[in-house]
């Protein structure tokens, strides 16, 4: 949780330690934990237990009692054997980096960790954490696989890297701590952070003529329904009439509202982030509302629909843009 | 690892603090106990939700008043006990902090300790494994603060735990074994006030009966050959040789305070010493008694350990009080005479008495040397006295004040061993004959399981010694002479019709010695614990070096340590790989195993797998590739499919095998 | 009994693969779907035969079947039914829509607009049919074989995912090979074979079918399979989104028709391969293309990427 509890401390970060890990454990997306990969060491509890053992084994001598030597030593001996267990509890899980989650800047990204058992052992009281981010628990006790969210904090627009992820064990006495650094190669896309303003950047109607023939023909025919004084005449359906033999009136639905057009161009004065930042809002509102939209940002031009699947094309243009893997 | 502990790591240390107090708090002033149970009533009620932790003023108050009462209790710190207290008292506190899982890893390391503290003051087999019992449930503690499974049930801490200190044991055993065993590094407070047991070198009217009252255990004695009859299990103590008219003491003086050991210079009254039968030779192993007094048969040789020293009143003294459970060998001559040549002035200091008191008994012993021809003569009187008036053997006497001896010898004649040899003894002085009251133990209850005679502090007896010329010290038992059933079938049937017997102690197991298999029982327990004491809790340096020299010839500590080392890398390369064997790929089911034997056959003659072809279109793909053997893979497949997916229970794995392993015949068959 | 039933079967499959030609899996999929009790969409250019294979099924299946043809100014009234006033009772009365029947071809489905779309889609799901607060149940069963043009044409408008969902299976018929389109160029004009074909089948035996089907075992090895697939979609990078409960239980029920039609009576991971691409390719979409290749739908692609004994 903080930087100060981890053994590696401050030099976790320097480079040369970095690079060392980098050829030890180099980036993967599938790792298994053995011998090459774990580090082990006694946690804070270990060493006080350690002391313990050594002030029990000095009064054993002092007192001459043969049963505290015995105590002293069964210590020693679950100390030992609890490190061996401590490291089987890490030994022969398969980590594989699964599907991160999408995230707007600022805001936190889950990526998906599937732990899995390679040994047919059971793992229990796993810890497993983005450095310096929240950690989340996970057993593998009677099931082979487990599909864990790690959340950590996306930062910046475009494709996120967030690191070296650990997985860190004291199971079962807590003596010892047993973790894995181990980098899964994967990224995480961050859509620009929304910010909101007063009105979208539209396009105005008749700029475009596509635009405006089918906002004409987006008001779907909704049925017919009876007339009732003050309806218009244009909107009498004469054919249901004659056939039903009473006036009816066409209805039309707007749900789908008319096209949009979010257009880069027409913020003025304003830099790109900004820019991205009010359109990646817009995408958010409209898509919401189940509106029918389209972009237009230098170099990309997206037509406009509505569903799912847009909204991420959208967004994806959105968080690459200006980006090397644009 | 910080954040709140878990529910299950907090019962069991709750469970495990309970446990590990209980034998405590029962040797410690009762307002400890007191302490320690409000701060786990408080827990308990945290626990359940229905209390709050306490305010750290109300901490800071608890602290400095348990402080204050440890210091009012004990005035000093310089022994051991306050120390105990404070720990314990302590481990009874960190209960209101018990909140975080750090708060819980104290206590267990608190805990820890206090299993500890029960070893200095109890290492008998049954309080051990009650400690390690308590140990087991510290370390479920220990677990639970890591398991933080959902689902986690009550035991499963209590399971990992034991899992682990089962593995622990070997190596702890090699540690036991091998590591070497060190003298004391520096000197260390003992247990000062801790209760002194068994028989005290001062003896009221009336002291022993308390003794009468206990079932402990006080020694063990295995005799080397054959076993002495019970009219000689006259264990001596100490000899008591002042008396003040209320009280037998024992008074230092030139005559007994010189100390023979083995290896110094042989005193002159160890030469005044016959050994008429040929010594038994037997082993003690003696309880805790905090006392120096060693107890034997005489006539007692001199041992061969120099911390053991032989009195010239014929009784082994130890070095210092014994605080731990000692054995030791030594040899005694049944028959034997002692001290015959009693200088004047030696004669003279077993002759003193008060100036004054107990006038009647005094006239009583002229009388009687007067009318008797010899000294011998005048104790026999004394002992027919004794017999042929109403005098009777009870542990409830009944208080007698002022002129003790007068009063118990003319007026209420009920009394034990302890009146009757102070009584005999007085009498004997005053009649001018050299005496003085001996106490120890008679008889002990023989163990045919472990094949030796236990002790215990109900044997606990007082006798006379007088001087007679030409025969030395002589014993005489006035007890005998009223209770003759007190010598040979020990207390409990001297005191059968009166019921007394262990009267005090209200369930008490050896009260049903009639029946025939508890006593069984009684005895294998008694044999178990034997070798317990003598095996484990005996385990000292002497003894380790005895017993691995006889593997190795002149081991010394030195290569105690490298043994150690080795063996113990040796110990945990084994358990790494009992424990870290078998990372071979995921937990397969035994039918997805055989048809990987099956591809793996094929892969070894180039057709392997496709990880996405599913089982017909591979066999039909091998069928294909190998027309050969086309009908023995299509039988395997049909019995496959069959098995794995339409679950047809009448194909068994086996079967499938041993298509397979007729598969690789064919296949090593030369083509013909 | 059984084998009889299973005759007809087989004989509906003779019968129309002899009408659509050359085409015998894409023919045994529509009919795993009818057995499965699901909803079949065939998505193909024009004038590849999607129509003959719906009518053909229609015919053979012996269901009472309408026909909607939608285009854009189709209403959804035009397809549920509307209620009119009559004039000589006096009385409100509901005029059935063509949605009224055990067999439902829709054609060219993405050529109307959404409102009609999931006019009818909401009939394929539940089976029941609501206008102005009247529930009304549809015949049992109830089977719709939807063609749709390929989206990226002119003047369509896509299915969106949450409808395509409800139908079980979509196959693509694609060109004829030579020799059968030799046959077909040669034999001449389909519609006169198909009318002259007779029912072979009835709604009597086609719910016993489809009982049977209900009936298929299943093992726990391949249930392991199925849900090592699931995991797979769940968990690719390359997948925008995983397979769906809904999806998964459909690939199960169509594996288990498939296993049916292949004279088993249990499901073996061959039968699960057989329709997985059919089953999932509508319900699974891939990041741009990148999972994968030009040879392979994204479905077929997921099969390649699963052990299937693990």
């Amino acid at each position: 949780m903080n930087a100060k509890q981890h053994p590696f401390g401050r030099w976790r970060d320097s480079a040369r330690f970095r690079s060392w890990l980098n050829r030890r454990v180099p980036p993967q997306k599938e790792i298994t934990l053995y011998l090459r990969n774990i580090f082990i060491l006694p946690s804070r509890q270990g060493v006080y237990f350690s002391l313990l053992m050594i002030v029990i084994l000095i009064a054993g001598i002092n007192y001459q009692n043969s049963l505290a030597h015995a105590l002293a030593f069964l210590l020693m001996s679950l100390f030992m054997v609890s490190m061996l267990h401590t490291y089987r509890n890490l030994s022969g899980l398969v980590i594989v980096a699964g599907k991160a989650g999408e995230a707007f800047a600022g805001d936190e990204v889950d990526f998906t960790v599937t732990l899995s058992c390679a040994g047919g052992r059971q793992h229990e009281a796993l810890t497993v954490y983005w450095h310096g981010h929240l950690q989340t628990q996970a057993d593998l006790v009677d099931k082979s696989e487990i599909a864990l969210k790690v959340r950590t904090n996306a930062t910046q627009r475009g494709w996120f890297d967030p690191g070296r992820l650990t997985i860190e064990t004291g199971f079962p006495l807590g003596l010892f701590r047993a973790w894995a650094l181990v980098d899964l190669d994967c990224k995480a896309l961050v859509y620009p952070r929304p910010v909101a303003e007063d009105s979208p950047p539209l396009l105005a109607a008749g700029d475009s003529d596509d635009f405006y023939l089918r906002g004409e023909h987006s008001d779907d025919f909704a049925g017919v329904r009876n007339y009732a004084p003050g309806d218009l005449v244009r909107a009498v359906s004469w054919k249901a009439s004659a056939r039903l033999g009473k006036l009816m009136v066409k209805e039309y639905a707007s749900s789908s509202g008319s096209l949009k057009w979010l257009d880069w161009q027409l913020y003025e004065g304003v830099d790109e982030e900004t820019r991205l930042s009010h359109l990646t809002y817009w995408v958010n509102e409209f898509s919401e509302q189940g509106e029918s939209f389209g972009i237009s940002i230098p170099g990309v031009e997206i037509q406009p629909t509505a569903g799912e699947s847009h909204r991420q094309e959208v967004l994806r243009t959105l968080a690459l843009f200006g980006t090397d893997a644009a | 690892m910080t954040g709140l502990a878990a529910r299950n790591a907090l019962a069991w240390m709750l469970v495990a603090q309970v446990a590990v107090l209980a034998p405590m708090l029962l040797r410690f002033p009762w307002w400890i106990s007191v302490v320690c149970f409000c701060c786990g009533l408080w827990r308990v009620l945290i626990y359940q939700q229905r209390s709050t932790y306490p305010h750290w003023s109300i901490k800071a108050i608890f602290v400095f008043l348990t402080l204050a009462g440890l210091l009012l209790q004990w005035k000093s710190l310089l022994s051991l006990e306050p120390w105990i207290g404070l720990l314990l008292l302590m481990f009874s506190l960190k209960l209101l902090e018990m909140q975080r899982v750090r708060d819980v890893y104290q206590a267990i390391l608190l805990g820890y300790f206090v299993a500890l503290t029960h070893f200095l003051y109890d290492q008998s087999f049954l309080s051990s494994c009650y400690t390690f019992a308590c140990v087991l449930m510290i370390t479920a503690g220990l677990v639970g603060c890591q398991q933080v499974r959902a689902d986690l049930r009550p035991w499963l801490p209590l399971q990992k735990a034991a899992v682990l200190i089962f593995q622990a044991v070997p190596l702890m055993l090699v540690f036991f074994v091998l590591f070497p065993r060190l003298a004391p590094l520096w000197s260390i407070p003992q247990a000062g006030s801790m209760a002194v047991t068994g028989i005290s070198d001062q003896m009221r009217m009336g002291s022993i009966s308390e003794l009468t009252q206990s079932s402990k255990l006080a020694f063990r004695a295995t005799f080397a050959d054959r076993l002495p009859g019970s009219q000689s299990l006259y264990w001596r103590g100490l000899v008591l040789n002042e008396f003040d008219g209320e009280t037998w003491s024992r008074q230092s003086s030139s005559h007994n305070s010189n100390l023979y050991r083995s290896g110094r210079r042989a005193p002159q009254w160890l030469s005044d010493r016959e050994v008429i039968s040929e010594p038994v030779r037997y082993r003690i192993l003696m309880e805790p008694s905090q006392q120096k007094w060693l107890f034997t048969l005489p006539m007692v040789m001199p041992a061969a350990n120099w911390k053991i020293g032989l009195s010239s009143e014929q009784h082994l003294v130890f070095s210092e009080p014994i605080r731990n459970r000692i054995g030791f060998n030594v040899q005694s001559a049944l028959r034997y005479r002692v001290d015959t040549n009693l200088s004047q002035s030696e004669r003279a200091y077993y002759l003193r008495l008060p100036a004054e008191g107990n006038p009647q008994s005094r006239s009583f012993a002229r009388r009687l040397n007067e009318s008797s021809a010899d000294k011998q003569a005048v104790a026999e009187a004394v002992l027919a006295f004794f017999r042929q008036e109403q005098f009777y053997y009870t542990l409830r006497p009944g208080r007698l004040e002022g002129e003790t001896i007068d009063q118990f010898l003319f007026a209420s004649r009920r009394g034990f061993c302890g009146h009757f040899a102070s009584s005999f003894t007085f009498l004997m002085r005053a009649a001018g004959i050299p005496a003085r009251v001996v106490v120890g133990y008679q008889g002990g209850e023989f163990n045919p399981v472990g094949n030796y005679i236990e002790v215990r502090q109900f044997d606990a007896h007082a006798w006379s010694e007088i001087w007679l010329q030409g025969l030395g010290w002589v014993r005489m038992d006035p007890t005998a002479a009223v209770a003759p059933e007190r010598i040979e079938l020990g207390i409990e049937a001297a005191l059968q019709e009166e019921g007394s017997f262990l009267e005090n102690i209200p369930v008490f197991w050896l009260k049903l010695r009639g029946f025939a298999w508890l006593t069984e029982v009684r005895f294998q327990i008694g044999a178990w614990s034997h070798y317990w004491n003598s095996f484990v809790v005996g385990y000292d340096p002497v003894m380790q070096l005895n017993l691995l020299s006889r593997f190795w010839e002149g081991i010394q500590i030195q290569d105690l340590a490298h043994l150690t080392l080795l063996s113990f890398v040796a110990m945990m390369f084994l358990l790494a790989i009992v424990l870290l064997r078998s990372v071979k790929g995921r937990h397969y089911s035994e039918i997805v195993l055989v048809f990987n034997e099956f591809s793996a056959l094929f892969a070894l003659l180039g057709y392997p797998r496709l990880k996405h072809e599913g089982p017909l279109d591979y066999c039909h793909r091998l069928a294909l590739q190998r027309p050969d053997l086309a009908e023995a893979i299509n039988e395997f497949s049909e019995h496959y499919i069959a098995r794995s997916y339409a679950g047809d229970p009448a194909i068994s794995v086996k079967a499938l095998k041993r298509r397979i392993f007729g598969l690789r015949l064919r296949l090593l068959k030369p083509v013909s | 009994m059984d084998v009889e039933i299973k005759q007809y079967l087989d004989d509906s499959l003779v019968a129309l693969n002899s009408i659509v030609l050359g085409k015998p899996g894409e023919i045994k999929l529509a009919l795993t779907a009818v057995l499965a009790a699901g909803h079949l969409l065939i998505e193909d250019l024009p004038g590849m035969g999607k129509t003959t294979l719906a009518q053909a099924m229609s015919k053979v299946l012996g269901l009472t079947h309408q026909r909607i043809q939608f285009t854009s100014d189709v209403l959804p009234s035009d397809v549920v039914g509307v209620t009119v006033f009559n004039q000589h009772s006096g009385e409100f009365s509901f005029h059935e829509g063509p949605i009224f029947c055990n067999f439902l071809l829709a054609d060219e489905i993405n050529r109307t607009t959404p409102k009609s779309q999931s006019a009818l889609l909401e009939a394929m799901e539940e089976g029941k049919v609501t206008t102005e607060g009247v529930t009304r149940a549809l015949p049992e069963p109830f089977f719709v074989i939807a063609t749709q043009n390929p989206s990226h044409q002119t003047g369509t408008y896509p299915l969106p995912e949450s409808q395509l969902d409800r139908f079980l299976l979509r196959i693509q018929l694609g060109y004829p090979d030579s020799d059968s389109e030799r046959t077909l160029l040669k034999s001449g004009n389909r519609r006169n074979m198909i009318s002259d074909c007779e029912a072979i089948l009835d709604v009597e035996k086609i719910k016993l079918l489809q009982q049977r089907v209900s009936q298929i075992r299943v093992s726990d090895a391949l249930l392991d399979y199925l849900q090592r697939l699931a995991e797979f979609t769940r968990q690719s990078e390359l997948l925008h989104y995983g397979l769906s409960p809904r999806g998964l239980m459909a690939v199960l029920s169509a594996a288990k028709s498939w296993a049916y039609l292949s004279g088993r009576d249990y499901v073996i991971p061959e039968d699960v391969q057989a329709i997985f691409p059919a089953a999932t390719d509508h319900r699974l979409r891939d990041q741009s293309g990148k999972a994968a290749s030009t040879l392979l739908s994204t479905g077929a692609w997921v099969l390649t990427q699963v052990d299937v004994i693990n």
